[in-house]
This record gives C-alpha cells, sequence and structure tokens, in this order.
C-alpha cells in the first residue's frame, strides 16, 4: 500500500481505541490530510457513533453483499471536508468471521481509496482477521491502558502477530520442519524453552538456519507503536517502558510507545453528548496529546 | 525565573499571536521579523528556546539557523513548519522540534515550547500535561508504580516466569 494507512488496534476492549481513532482522523483532517477512517470492528461498528453521524445510509453491509460494487460508493461525508467515514456492518450476524477472499477483496478495495491517510479502526480481540487488517498497514498503533489486565493483552495479541508473520514466512520458505517449531511452541509446559521467540527461532537455527536468518530479519521490521490511554500520573507511564521492554525480551520485537494521552473528564462528557473530543473540546489535554499523535503519524 | 524565547516570524499577525500565547505562558518573549536582528538577540540574549516561523521562507533561507547552532548549544529549537525538517536543517548539539505551519496552532505551539524547556530527563509524549490531572486526585488515587514489581507481576500473569 503506498498511501499511509494506520491501523488501530486495542487488544483489550473498552481502553478508548475508537475515541483514539475517530478524534485522531479529526486532527489528521484538520491538518490538511485527506482522511478516510473505517470502521472495521466487525460486528460491533461504533465509529460512526463517536463521530455523531446519525442514519448511516450505507455500510460494509452493503460491500459485502454486493450492494455496491466499489468501497467508495458507502463513503459516507462528516462535518469535515477533508475527513469521510465507511461505517461498519452490524447486520450481518457472522460477519466478523469474514472468509478469506472477502477479507482479500476489502483489502484490495482499501487500497485503492483515494486519500492521503486511511485509518483502520480495528476489533478488541487477536482473531485473524484483526491480526491481517493490522498487518496491511504501514503504520500499526496498539492503544493499551497502564494496568495490567490490558498490557497482558497486548503482549497476547502481538505474541499472536510474531506467530502468524513467522507462520506464513516458513511457509513462503517451504520450510516445513521449522514450521513444526512453531506448532510445539504453542504447548509452553512441554517445550518451556520455547517460550520465547528468541527460544523458538534457537531452534529453527538447529534444523534450518537460512529460514532463521530471514524469520529474524523479517521480526526486525515489526515495529508497532504504542499509545497509553487514560494515563493518570507520570509514574503510569512507567508501564510503556516495562511492556516495551518485555516485547524486546521476549518477542524479539521493537515496540515504542509514541504517545501518553491523559485521562481527561471531558471525554466522558464529550461521549454523552454524542459528539467528538476534538471538535467540542479542542484545547483539552486529550486533544492536545491527539494532536501531537496526529503529527508523529504524519511525519513518522 | 522565566524562560527566554526569541520568536522569529516574518508575519506581523502570527509573530504577535504566537508571542502573546507563549507570553500568557510565562515565557519573557522577544519578537523579530528580521533574521539579522533576530540572530543578533540569540547572540546576546542567549534564549532558552527560539521559535522559528517559516510562514512565508523557502527551505534554503531556513539553513542559515542551522548556522547558528554553535551559538545555540544550549536552547532549544522550535520550527514551525509545514513539513519535518529533519531532512534540510542539521542542528546536531540542539534539542529541536517542529510543529505544523498551517493551521497555526498556538496551543501545540505552547505545548511543544514548554515540553523543549524541560530538563531532558523529564521530557516525555505531553507528560506535562499529567501533573495537572494528578493535582485532581486524591493520596489514594495516585498509583506508584515500581517497573521491576510491575515487570515480575506480568511475567507470572503470562507465564514467563
Amino acid at each position: 500500500m503506498s498511501k499511509k494507512t494506520i491501523a488501530i488496534v486495542g487488544p483489550k476492549g473498552g481502553i478508548g481505541k475508537s475515541t483514539i481513532s475517530s478524534n485522531l482522523a479529526i486532527a489528521l483532517a484538520e491538518m490538511g490530510k485527506k482522511v478516510t477512517a473505517l470502521d472495521l470492528d466487525l460486528g460491533g461498528a461504533n465509529l460512526h457513533v463517536l463521530l455523531g453521524i446519525k442514519n448511516v445510509p450505507h455500510s460494509l453491509d452493503d460491500f459485502l453483499l454486493k450492494k455496491v460494487e466499489d468501497l467508495k460508493d458507502i463513503l459516507i461525508d462528516t462535518e469535515l471536508r477533508n475527513l469521510k467515514v465507511i461505517c461498519g456492518g452490524t447486520n450481518i450476524p457472522d460477519i466478523a468471521n469474514m472468509p478469506f477472499m472477502q477479507k482479500m477483496k476489502l483489502i484490495n478495495h482499501i487500497s485503492r481509496l483515494d486519500s492521503d491517510i486511511a485509518i483502520l479502526d480495528l476489533a478488541a480481540g487477536s482473531s485473524f482477521n484483526v491480526i491481517d487488517f493490522l498487518f496491511i498497514a504501514n503504520q500499526q498503533i496498539i492503544i493499551t491502558s497502564p494496568e495490567s489486565p490490558s498490557l497482558i493483552k497486548v503482549y497476547g495479541f502481538l505474541k499472536s502477530c510474531v506467530f502468524r508473520m513467522l507462520s506464513f514466512h516458513l511457509k513462503n520458505e517451504r520450510a516445513e520442519e521449522a514450521l513444526e517449531v512453531l506448532t510445539r511452541a504453542k504447548d509452553t509446559d512441554a517445550n518451556p524453552h520455547l517460550k520465547t521467540i528468541n527460544g523458538i527461532i534457537g531452534e529453527i537455527e538447529g534444523i534450518n538456519p537460512a529460514a532463521a536468518e530471514s524469520s529474524k530479519k523479517m521480526l526486525t521490521d515489526f515495529r508497532p507503536n504504542i499509545v497509553l490511554n487514560m494515563v493518570r500520573s507520570e509514574d503510569e507511564t512507567k508501564a510503556g517502558k516495562v511492556i516495551c521492554s518485555m516485547l524486546k525480551q521476549y518477542l524479539s520485537i521493537e515496540a515504542k510507545v509514541i504517545a501518553s494521552v491523559p485521562s481527561d473528564e471531558m471525554v466522558r462528557r464529550a461521549l454523552f453528548k454524542n459528539r467528538p473530543m476534538m471538535l467540542i473540546y479542542p484545547g483539552s489535554p486529550f486533544c492536545l496529546a491527539i494532536k501531537g499523535l496526529a503529527e508523529r503519524c504524519i511525519y513518522n | 525565573m522565566s524562560s527566554q524565547a526569541v520568536i522569529f516570524s516574518p508575519d506581523d499577525m502570527r509573530g504577535a499571536l504566537i508571542s502573546r500565547m507563549l507570553e500568557r505562558k510565562g515565557l519573557k518573549v522577544s519578537l523579530f521579523k528580521n533574521i539579522r536582528n533576530a540572530s543578533e538577540a540569540i547572540a546576546s540574549l542567549k534564549p532558552h528556546i527560539l521559535i522559528v516561523d517559516t510562514e512565508g521562507y523557502f527551505p534554503s533561507e531556513l539553513g542559515y539557523f542551522a548556522s547558528l547552532s554553535p551559538l545555540l548549544a544550549d536552547s532549544a529549537v522550535l520550527f514551525v513548519a509545514n513539513s519535518s525538517i529533519n531532512d534540510t536543517i542539521n542542528m546536531p548539539h540542539t534539542k529541536v522540534d517542529w510543529c505544523v505551519s498551517y493551521p497555526l496552532d498556538l496551543q501545540i505551539i505552547a505545548t511543544k515550547a514548554l515540553e523543549l524547556l524541560k530538563p531532558k530527563e523529564a521530557q516525555g509524549d505531553f507528560k506535562h500535561l499529567l501533573p495537572d490531572i494528578e493535582k485532581g486526585l486524591t493520596e489514594e488515587d495516585k498509583v506508584v508504580i515500581e517497573d521491576e514489581d510491575l515487570e515480575k507481576d506480568l511475567m507470572g500473569f503470562i507465564g514467563l516466569k
């Protein structure tokens, strides 16, 4: 994908992922970028709610049911000239378990959208669909709060991502014996030395050194960004440092915290007013942090 | 003691707006429209921060500020520019940051300027917004995180021990 695609995922539900996605989209649009925000929280679409869009005329349901030919046929205008939205589907019962070919068609159409930046607001959890949509982006943002339950979800999610990347890679390399290592690594009680990615790569090295080397190189290109949300004190930002250190040590991936977004009472008020923060409280601590995040997204 | 800021802006309106915002934030501000006057001020005042508003300037002209780098070794520089200046400006010994020039966002300019003025160890990603939030917390609400304890707990929960 040549245009900038930013995937935003929050492995633990309810940590403000869509609030950040919607307001980040607005911030980028206000900076002059042509932005398309896509709600890919399949089955749990709510981006339109956070953007204050009522009476949604069409959604991803129409695209997936082939009522329209192109994603651009379901673009919805917003108050901002530069921001358009594709609302998520809510009516198809098993939409979250989209078949592979349908997913590929959607990915293909996303790549053809006419915008400077596409923001993909993904679902919570670690399903293959969430991971695969994350991979199509050239910038990946993981939202977490500083508390342990959320941090653990981040670790688990990124471990699933790494496993999926390794699986695809080793299949491409036709390294079947090396793939067996991934299968054994699922049982860490029986194979404690395979708890870490270093351990897994070390085991693969003994079987297929070339595949191990190429796997290591592939992992160095995976550099997810972390945004700490609902932060209430300087001390709480230490959680970001801790999780990045663990990701490096146990999953061999370089993640970094690119923003700490303060907990802001005005967010709750905006949610009750059904209006985005960036439009009604643009000078609030939350919005200042989001504007800073938007700049980092444009120029990193 | 207030921090000293030198602002260079070729645009009267923008310069005045940026000055007023930073004065409201407690900085002592000197505003210049002319590069030569600005550079003389930098040499004599040794400001804590230089703000360069690039609106209407060619990228090549900004190189002049890079040549002032030795005078700005103990200062910070904030470029207000429409694209990242990292590729065009080389000021290796100076704290440099930038923010978008259009639309002119005075809040973000002030926030970044204050961020740059903080001691290096205290800089973070808008962490300076946190003390205001902390003020609203009772002692019981405040959380103290010990890095090692958190890591140990997470490893235990994840099964990495």
